[in-house]
């Protein structure tokens, strides 16, 4: 179910992105680092590892998850 | 504007005009290609002291991240501290090369997975002489254990009671270092590959893993595909050996170290909607075989009408899962405030779904100052082989484990960070949250003296993250 979510709106998204978007002069605002998709560097790895060790998910944002004996 | 109003011809004003406007044109080409930095030349960093404003690293920089975290579950249950110091180098020619180093320091007591009972418990257990230092050996709640070794043997008995209507715990302390480097290059302009290799030690787990990814740039960078392969091998050396499915705690383990196997795919879409709105959509599959148990968690086995504990066991799972999961993140500039929304599903072949949900709110206070209120929301069901416990005369069911990472709960994060400006280019930052999981704690029909006791183990965590950024 979930990959046919997924393929639907990948289809959806890519069809629509050749329309969608911003010239480079108008990077001006996404270009900051603060809105870098992941721009939480460590806290980010912190965050991943507490909630991997708590709970019976993972996933989503990155691959990681693993590497360690606490789940 | 005044185009006539004046004796100059019109057609000189005009061609003025628009070479003032070629050159505001040039001028802010040159200041949007500065602050993307993409362009590979090696001009040095543009500094820019408003930490909301600072553009992304750019060519030719070295970003330090060290920082430390202190977790402590509420009821003398798991406290934490870890380091971690993360570096990554910019390069001229657009590689990035970096590398993570982290120290896990953990100790305090963990649910040894029996349920509470209104009688006071003894857990008994045949452990190897060795490894007692290290190895459970007393709970919180009852203040200590005693081992006693077999004479002639390499094993000993180890014992410790927990009082009555108390959630039992065992104690533990564990170290971990991890580190892990990777490389980033530039195979075209539009595309960039990374690998990368890690590796995790802890007195009891290794884990070792790699990753490979390529990402594609389409539609002017407005449209980004990537897809990247992790490998993970771990490798589980539980102190007293593996205990078999179902094998009775109060016995001589006899199974050796074992190995777990896990692939994983991620394939991902980012798209800029618009100039202050960034999206990400990623599908991502895991495949998991190997050895995928608790080796210390067990399970109580009750009297079907008292509900009195007879026995305990240790816990049976599946040694294979596949998960996969579909997230939905966002990055909105709403005026000068930056916002984080996430939504992710999540559902695996153990019979867990779970439904999480972020958002959070950068708002500058001033050039050198930010604050970040954050909130996330988890929900999770049961995998279909969580059980509180086992009740005896019943077949033993292929699967049983009582871990509370595997019942339904929900859980709730509400913290908030602060950033500074420090020196010139540098940030130091301080999280702190509280995560708190809420269940239910009575399971109906449960039998006898189980029906009023409190079952549910979830915990409640405080963390604090602090750290310093600088890039040079």
């Amino acid at each position: 179910m979930i990959r046919k979510v997924i393929l639907a709106l990948g289809l959806t998204l890519l069809g629509g992105c050749a329309h969608v978007g911003v010239k480079p002069w108008q990077r001006d605002i996404l270009a900051r680092n603060a809105m870098a998709l992941d721009s939480e560097g460590n806290l980010s790895g912190y965050h991943d590892h507490i909630y991997f060790s708590k709970e019976g998910s993972t996933g989503g944002r990155n691959a990681s998850g693993g590497g360690c004996g606490c789940n | 504007m005044q185009l006539i109003e004046t004796g100059a011809c019109p057609v000189r004003k005009l061609g003025r005009i628009a070479a003032g406007l070629s050159m505001l044109s040039a001028n802010l080409l040159g200041a949007s290609a500065a602050l993307a930095q993409d362009s590979g030349d090696d001009e040095p960093q543009v500094v820019v002291h408003d930490l909301m404003k600072e553009p992304a690293p750019g060519p030719n920089t070295y970003v330090y991240d060290s920082s430390i975290l202190f977790y402590k579950e509420s009821g003398s249950r798991v406290q934490a501290v870890e380091p971690v110091f993360n570096v990554q180098n910019y390069l001229t020619n657009g590689s990035i090369i970096s590398g993570n180093f982290t120290f896990d320091t953990l100790t305090g007591a963990t649910p040894n997975g029996a349920t509470p009972s209104t009688s006071d418990q003894t857990f008994n257990s045949i452990v190897r002489e060795k490894t007692t230092s290290t190895q459970v050996t007393s709970t919180g709640a009852s203040g200590g254990g005693t081992v006693t070794t077999i004479p002639g043997t390499a094993y000993a008995k180890s014992s410790y009671s927990v009082p009555a209507r108390t959630l039992p715990l065992a104690s533990f302390h564990d170290h971990r270092f991890a580190g892990n480097g990777g490389l980033s290059w530039l195979a075209n302009p539009d595309t960039r590959l990374n690998v990368g290799l890690g590796a995790s030690v802890e007195r009891d787990y290794t884990s070792f893993t790699a990753n490979f990814g390529i990402a594609r740039d389409l539609n002017q960078k407005n449209t980004t595909l990537s897809l990247s392969v992790n490998l993970e091998e771990d490798i589980s050396r539980p102190y007293n050996g593996t205990p078999a499915p179902f094998q009775e705690l109060n016995s001589q383990i006899g199974g050796g170290n074992d190995t777990k196997a896990t692939y994983g795919v991620l394939a991902g879409v980012s798209q800029t909607l618009a100039r202050f709105w960034i999206t990400q959509v990623n599908f991502n599959l895991s495949g998991s075989k190997g050895y995928q148990a608790d080796p210390y968690r067990i399970v109580s086995v009750v009297d079907p009408v008292s509900g009195a504990p007879l026995d305990y066991l240790f816990e049976s799972r599946p040694r294979s899962r596949t998960r996969e999961s579909v997230y939905w993140g966002n990055k909105l500039a709403l005026g000068p405030t930056v916002a984080d929304v996430s939504v992710r599903y999540y559902h695996d072949t153990w019979g867990i779904n779970s439904l999480t949900a972020e958002v959070s709110e950068q708002i500058p206070l001033g050039g050198s100052l930010y604050i970040k209120p954050l909130y996330r929301y988890y929900h999770q069901t049961a995998a279909n082989f969580f059980t509180y416990y086992l009740v005896n005369g019943n077949a033993l069911p292929a699967y049983a484990s009582s871990d509370s990472r595997l019942s339904r709960f929900n859980a709730n994060t509400i913290g908030g960070k602060i950033g500074v400006r420090v020196f010139k280019t540098g940030e130091f930052y301080v999280e702190g949250e509280s995560y708190r999981q809420t269940g239910a704690h009575t399971v109906a029909n449960a039998p006898g003296q189980l029906s009023g006791l409190d079952l549910f183990s979830g915990v409640h965590a405080i963390s604090v993250m602090t750290g310093l950024r600088l890039r040079m």
